[in-house]
């Protein structure tokens, strides 16, 4: 089995890098039961070769992909960043023998073929032992853009609720932002990391990096999105940021009941990870 | 109320709550209106039958901005709203602040007399709103 990061390859888009920079660890973590050679490019395939392949922006691909279902004998491609889901898909999507893509869309929910995967965490150390979740600096933290209402309630709604952590950017990725060190070092020191929806798709990074810092996550959750996505998840989901600052307040009054929140979020999670690289095996593995 | 002749319509299948019906109708208008400002004032109703309330103000607030762009309603041929309809608009932007519980923008909308402080108002919520942007 071969493995060929695609995304940053014969071209130079913001998100082919990104992704290259920063879905990396999440990506490898989710295949670490497999075994495979990376390669740097095509010319590295041989006839009948099987290949895992990391790509996005599929629509500008087609040739490649027609190169690649030639050649080798099978093709299973992990398809990230296509948020809008605007990306031509069925061509690319019918030929190989199974595809996982982040941004889960709902018409992919049912179809064996397709697995939804989160779309997990920027690239970046974790501290082995997580700061116990009573002893943070912050209740809450937001680090990020405030392109749209919800965003701008969230701040609105939770600004008497402190201490607190906010860090407002221009856009996505800016210079403004922090730095990746200091942007976990603040999650790590946040009881609730509040997750507004994304820029067109509800799922944020920060909710993955957020469990993965040990912090409780309070999602936007439009349309009941997370219970198709991801069922039996213990996510506290709310739909108005108004509901968050009662529940946070609320849990307040019961330290217990944080621990144990926190804790069930930690298992939940671990056990949520072995089932995926579980299913990346038990397909690629056959 | 609307520029849009089928607009009247679809208005009326969102007020009585006919969400399916309301839905094809905005989608056969997509392609040509997607950013019509009649059309994201219907969008926005629309989204409140979907409980999407932070996605129907982001949609009004847009509306309201494109209704200012000369520019832009010249470059895809559109007309602004009718008077009657902006208000409309405001109306409902100012239900929405009030569902969210949203006091400071609430209050500060209910307190909109003139032309001008509604104008200003809308420019303060593009900033503090920014991801909104009409391309």
């Amino acid at each position: 089995m071969k493995l060929l990061w695609n995304t940053n390859k014969n071209t130079n888009t913001f998100w082919g890098n990104y992704h290259f920079l920063n879905s990396t660890s999440w990506i490898f973590s989710l295949l670490s039961e497999i075994n495979y050679e990376v390669i740097e490019n095509i010319n590295e395939l041989e006839n009948n070769d099987n290949l895992i392949i990391v790509d996005s922006k599929l629509n500008t691909k087609k040739i490649l992909y027609e190169a690649l279902f030639k050649k080798c004998s099978s093709v299973y491609l992990i398809h990230l960043g296509d948020e809008g889901g605007t990306d031509e898909l069925n061509f690319i999507y019918e030929k190989c023998i199974h595809v996982w893509r982040t941004f889960g869309l709902p018409r992919h929910f049912k179809n064996n073929k397709i697995s939804s995967i989160p779309i997990g965490y920027k690239s970046g150390s974790f501290l082995d032992n997580k700061k116990n979740i009573l002893n943070r600096n912050y209740l809450w933290s937001f680090m990020g853009t405030t392109h749209g209402s919800s965003r701008h309630d969230l701040i609105f709604q939770h600004n008497d609720i402190k201490p607190n952590f906010i860090k407002y950017t221009d856009i996505f990725a800016s210079k403004d932002s922090l730095k990746t060190e200091k942007y976990y070092e603040i999650l790590q020191e946040s009881v609730f990391v509040l997750v507004p929806h994304g820029y067109i798709h509800p799922e944020t990074y920060r909710l993955y990096e957020g469990i993965e810092c040990g912090c409780i996550p309070i999602v936007e959750n439009p349309h009941q999105f997370y219970e198709k996505f991801i069922p039996d998840n213990p996510f506290i989901k709310i739909n108005l940021w108004k509901e968050s600052s009662t529940i946070i307040k609320n849990l307040l009054n019961d330290k217990v009941a944080i621990g144990e929140k926190a804790e069930e979020i930690n298992i939940w999670w671990l056990s949520y990870k072995k089932k995926l690289k579980n299913k990346f095996n038990r397909i690629i593995n056959v | 109320m609307f520029n849009i002749k089928n607009f009247d319509y679809i208005y009326d299948l969102i007020k009585k709550n006919k969400k399916i019906e309301a839905y094809q109708k905005l989608n056969s208008f997509r392609k040509q209106y997607s950013l019509h400002p009649d059309y994201l004032f219907l969008m926005a109703n629309y989204l409140i039958l979907d409980f999407r309330y932070y996605q129907s103000i982001d949609t009004i607030v847009a509306s309201l901005k494109i209704d200012k762009d000369d520019m832009f309603l010249l470059k895809n041929d559109f007309e602004k709203s009718e008077e009657k309809l902006i208000v409309e608009k405001f109306n409902l932007l100012s239900y929405l602040f009030n569902m969210i519980d949203n006091k400071l923008l609430f209050n500060e909308i209910k307190n909109l007399k003139t032309l001008n402080e509604k104008n200003n108002f809308i420019k303060k919520l593009s900033k503090l709103m920014p991801g909104i942007r009409v391309r």
